[in-house]
């Protein structure tokens, strides 16, 4: 071993430790030949990658010139070889052959064992008013950053229409001063809500869903009403059971009736309005000969087909609904012009005709037409076309082509898998929670819990095999399928107060908060286990689910 | 040389073998099967080594009479085999085979 050039070596380094240009070079230089031998020994099994990088030395060999050799007694070397290989074969063998070994994972330093529950969230100066009002929450929602939770207050209770005052609490949980009995926002109402939804990018935004009909657009920072819808034979006339926001940021509604509306609230520079929906569509369905409506209570969009949706009724059914969203283009321009009978049809109004059922637009044209010149109207707004109540059968198409295996009582929730697009879970009133996917009839698993409603049930964000729900006695449910495919792996147990809904935060992905009776929210905070990815873990749903 | 290439083909040809580093006790590579553009063989032989050296004294410190021979690391994405020697150190970096199809 020559100690001359190794000195060398180590005195350059220090001298270019820190122009990172030069001292690559060097180290590069140290390897050159190392590379050049091996490569000469396994040509064969050579990739070209490698073959690449062979060149690329050479040619810098050529330029640079100067070389440092790294300096070994290779006999040694082969010795030492040698000796391990056995050992290194040995372990190689036996940590393939340790299966369990090998999913053994560790409980790390940064672990939380055990799900705690971090926050009960409450609103202590109004109390009084809650418990005199009968309210309770009936919706939760995180916000798009995952920093804030809005719970929705509505009374169950109700005899007709809905005159009570109701509220919308809002929780910043990470902001400093915040304290758990004292909402950051309180947002009073005039009906009762029972669903919102947060806008998909724009945190402060909130739709709310009233028992009413009215579809109401908060802004949370500001405890400002930004619009709210009319109530109308032709737009929500019962309870909306369902907000979600589409992809174009319009917002769809489903509605007790069998309604499924879409309106865009946007009108630029701010301004939001919400007049009228742009798009309706009426679920019915086919009994016995006779057409029903369908009460929908929860919808959900298919990640694998955003035009599919999945409607869960008072009745149990599961169907499946097709909507496509709102066509903004004016193709129907031309069609819908009647100035030679001496009538206008808004632009507003041809949107609106263009987006309901094609099938019967002649006939509803015709019927429009009509009522104006009855009444010597000229100019055809939505509101004309409103009044003139065509068929609202032939107005709404049914967006229904598919109906799963029905549950025997009313579907509270349904939830899509993030991870496999076409699962979905549904909670229902008959204690059960099922397993779906899109394309069969048939659940694929059920789970059943006697004499108790699951109220709602939602997919992990992480873990591809968990999910969670709720139930009327109270107690939150955990799955996890790679553990137990049977039943759930934790309880988190109650006294007594039943758990109405259950939200995943998405950002904050180990945050689960759950409402309770007597408006309260619990914000739980789950442990490790249940929110790590495990590896494999999509395939072994995969496989569960094939 | 050939014997030396026989070895590490040997070891390189085993199912779900990531890479190899051959270096001495100093962290100076001999033979690595990472490409000299990736980090990732300097890494290992600049990290590594030291680890062994402690692991090495650290058995020796329990008892006088016992000697490291040999290391595994295991951690959540790969196994790292250390063979201590002397003169040298032999790190073979074993991963599941599905995760080295993926790198590829």
């Amino acid at each position: 071993m020559n100690e001359g050039i190794f000195n060398d070596f180590n005195e350059k380094e220090q001298v270019f430790e820190f122009t990172k240009g030069n001292q690559t070079y060097i180290r590069d230089m140290g390897t050159v030949t190392d590379y050049k031998a091996k490569n000469q020994g396994t040509t064969t099994k050579k990739e070209c990658q490698d073959f690449e990088q062979q060149i690329d030395q050479n040619e810098l060999q050529q330029t640079k010139g100067k070389l440092f050799i790294m300096q070994f007694d290779s006999n040694k070397l082969a010795q030492f070889l040698k000796r391990v290989l056995p050992t290194v074969i040995k372990e190689l063998d036996e940590s393939l052959n340790l299966k369990k070994y090998h999913s053994y994972k560790p409980i790390s330093d940064v672990q939380r064992k055990e799900t705690e529950l971090v926050y009960v969230l409450t609103n202590a100066q109004n109390k009084p008013v809650e418990l005199e009002k009968k309210l309770e929450i009936t919706d939760i929602q995180w916000n798009s950053n995952g920093l804030m939770i809005a719970a929705s207050y509505g009374c169950l209770e109700h005899m007709g229409q809905c005159s009570h005052t109701s509220y919308i609490n809002c929780w910043n949980i990470f902001k400093r001063d915040f304290k758990p009995d004292k909402p950051t926002t309180v947002i009073e109402t005039n009906t009762c809500n029972m669903c919102m939804q947060f806008h998909p990018t724009k945190p402060n935004i909130l739709a709310v869903g009233s028992f009413n009909g009215e579809l109401y657009l908060y802004d949370v920072s500001t405890n400002s009403e930004l619009a709210h819808s009319t109530i109308d034979e032709y737009y929500h006339r019962e309870s909306i059971t369902a907000v979600l926001w589409l992809q174009d940021e319009s917002i769809m509604t489903l509605g007790c009736e069998g309604k499924v509306l879409i309106w865009n609230p946007e009108r630029g520079n701010g301004e939001f309005s919400l007049q009228n929906p742009l798009k309706g569509c009426y679920l019915v369905r086919k009994k016995e000969s006779q057409t029903e409506s369908v009460g929908g209570v929860c919808i959900s969009q298919s990640n694998e087909d955003p035009f599919s949706f999945i409607v869960g009724s008072e009745g149990g059914s599961v169907l499946r609904a097709q909507i496509t969203p709102i066509n903004y283009t004016m193709t129907k321009q031309a069609y819908l012009d009647s100035r030679d009978k001496g009538l206008i049809w808004k632009e507003e109004t041809i949107l609106f005709m263009q987006n309901l059922n094609q099938k019967c637009l002649p006939e509803i044209r015709l019927h429009v037409e009509s009522y104006c010149k009855e009444r010597k109207i000229n100019n055809i707004f939505i509101q004309q076309l409103v009044n003139s109540k065509p068929d609202i059968r032939k107005m709404y198409a049914n967006p229904i082509n598919y109906a799963y295996e029905a549950h025997y009582g009313t579907v509270y929730s349904i939830s899509f898998s993030p991870f496999v697009k076409s699962a979905f879970i549904t909670a229902s009133m008959d204690g059960q929670i099922r397993l779906y996917l899109q394309n069969t009839a048939r659940c694929l698993a059920v789970y059943e819990y006697i004499q108790t409603y699951i109220l709602s049930a939602q997919f992990s964000p992480t873990r591809p095999c968990v999910f969670a729900a709720c139930d009327s006695l109270g107690q939150i449910l955990i799955f996890d399928l790679t553990q137990d495919t049977q039943q759930q792996v934790v309880t988190l147990k109650n006294d007594g107060q039943s758990a109405s809904c259950l939200r995943f935060n998405q950002r904050q992905q180990d945050l689960l908060a759950c409402s309770y009776q007597g408006c309260e929210v619990r914000i739980f905070q789950l442990n490790d286990e249940l929110t790590q990815p495990k590896e494999n873990e999509l395939k072994e749903l995969q496989q569960l689910l094939s | 040389m050939s014997d030396i290439e026989e070895t590490i083909n040997r070891i390189k040809t085993h199912k779900s073998v990531q890479g190899i580093v051959i270096c001495n006790n100093d962290g100076q590579i001999i033979r690595s099967t990472y490409g000299s553009e990736s980090k990732e063989g300097e890494n290992i032989a600049r990290t590594i080594p030291t680890l062994a050296a402690k692991a090495k004294s650290t058995v020796r410190d329990l008892d006088p009479m016992n000697e490291l021979t040999f290391l595994r690391i295991k951690s959540k994405n790969n196994e790292i085999m250390v063979a201590p020697d002397k003169e040298f150190l032999l790190i073979v970096v074993q991963g599941p085979k599905e995760e080295k199809k993926e790198e590829e």
